[in-house]
């Protein structure tokens, strides 16, 4: 099946971007590295660097700048306490949503398929 | 891989970007720009696509940051003083950036933004003492405690604004730096109320208390000894001394304990009990009292048990006599 996935990839963006830096905190272009090692790969970097803002302004991710020796310097994001309830409710959602879609389309429903969005391709 | 050099294509690049966003407050731009040389060098280092069109891409960053695409018209439309404006805030902005990237400035700031929890605590305080600064100003109560929980809940609240929590999306940025501010403005005043405030209850607490300010009185100023003269300017003894009401008119307050009473004169320590003719607790009216004679105080220099006692110095031998006043029946 091949549909644009780029509309449906821009409205779970944002739980995308807090899935994998659940566990480790990262900077821009790891966590674009991230996502396209997941296979969300039709999204553009200043999108998820522009995300990446929107969640800290909203209060989800904590971030900091680290220095590096000679070179540019890099900021870290790391996801905090309302970013993982937020996570944790767009989770719930749309596994909700992933099992109704299924049912509607007839096909096996995939839990496993929650956070790998991008091999739907 | 550690990018020690910067292509200057990605530094013309993101300066074009930041270029692009310049209508934006600088802190937008710096928080959606920073790092953005070090994404973009490995990005290319990746083999990562080519970097075409900077406006393209700071129209991405600002969409997807979820803030206001930029007016079609922006760009033409701008006022000198906006362009300055937007120029002077930029300039800061990378000043701020080059404070950062020294270290002792790092850790100074690292602490300062260690001890902010302190500072929103302190807020909290000073905003409630903002609203009560007129009880405090007027007020003679104690503290009443209830004020106490008004006093948590304002800590809670400015803690938790300083954790940008509790906020209406509209102010989420201002409203914390509008308290910092009212809270800063109110520190003078208030601690103008609190001295004014403390130094009533600390007189409310010592009036009333102790044999200092109790019983006899001119003009404010405690009386110690009471020495009576009689028409022909003798000192009297034994004078007994009742108000209007048959209250005695007694230097020590009326549940006076101790068997003298003491304090200090110009000439030192001294100590003052009733009389002989009438000791104990009713002589505290029978005037002049005695003095407890010094030479007896104990090492401490303070009176011993049973110290004896002199007759007190009165402040004239003689007063005037009184012209034409009934002398004594002896006399007569």
């Amino acid at each position: 099946m091949h549909v644009d996935t780029t509309q449906l990839l821009k409205g779970v963006l944002d739980v995308a971007v807090l899935a994998v830096i659940r566990d480790d905190d990262g900077y821009g272009y790891d966590i674009v590295r991230r996502l396209r090692a997941a296979g969300i790969d039709e999204i553009g970097d200043a999108s998820v660097y522009g995300t990446l803002r929107r969640l800290f302004a909203a209060g989800m991710l904590t971030s900091y700048v680290v220095p590096s020796e000679g070179g540019p310097h890099r900021k870290y994001y790391g996801i905090n306490a309302q970013g993982r309830a937020m996570l944790a409710a767009h989770a719930a959602d749309w596994n909700r949503f992933a099992q109704t879609m299924s049912t509607l389309l007839d096909e096996p429903v995939a839990p496993a398929r929650v956070r790998k969005i991008g091999e739907n391709k | 891989m550690k990018t020690l050099s910067i292509d200057p294509a990605i530094l013309t690049f993101a300066a074009a970007v930041r270029d692009a966003l310049g209508d934006l407050p600088a802190d937008d731009i710096d928080d959606l720009t920073d790092g953005l040389e070090a994404d973009l060098s490995e990005q290319a280092a990746d083999g990562g696509p080519e970097l075409a069109d900077p406006v393209a891409y700071a129209d991405e960053l600002r969409a997807a940051a979820g803030l206001a695409p930029r007016a079609a018209s922006a760009r033409g439309s701008h006022s000198k003083l906006t362009v300055m404006w937007a120029r002077l805030s930029r300039a800061w902005a990378d000043a701020a950036r080059g404070i950062h990237s020294k270290p002792i400035f790092r850790a100074a700031i690292d602490i300062l933004r260690a001890l902010q929890p302190v500072w929103w605590a302190a807020r909290g305080l000073l905003l409630f003492g903002l609203v009560s600064i007129v009880w405090l100003m007027s007020s003679d109560e104690r503290i009443p405690w209830m004020s106490w929980i008004a006093v948590a809940a304002f800590v809670v609240v400015s803690v938790q604004w300083g954790r940008g929590l509790w906020l209406p999306e509209l102010g989420r940025k201002g409203i914390p730096i509008i308290a910092s501010i009212v809270a800063v403005a109110v520190v003078v005043p208030l601690w103008g109320a609190v001295l004014t405030y403390t130094t009533r209850q600390f007189a409310e607490v010592y009036s009333g208390v102790g044999f200092e300010q109790a019983g006899l009185q001119l003009d404010g100023t405690p009386i110690t000894n009471v020495f009576a003269y009689g028409p022909d300017g003798e000192l009297l003894t034994d004078v007994q001394l009742f108000d209007q009401d048959g209250n005695p008119l007694s230097v020590v307050s009326a549940d006076h304990a101790g068997a003298f009473m003491d304090g200090y004169s110009d000439e030192g320590y001294f100590a003052l009990a009733p009389r002989d003719s009438a000791p104990g607790a009713a002589g505290w009216n029978v005037y002049p009292l005695v003095t407890l004679d010094p030479q007896y105080f104990d090492e401490g220099g303070l009176p011993s048990v049973n110290n004896p006692t002199i007759e007190s110095t009165p402040p004239f031998e003689r007063a005037q006599p009184l012209v034409g006043a009934v002398t004594s029946d002896v006399e007569k």
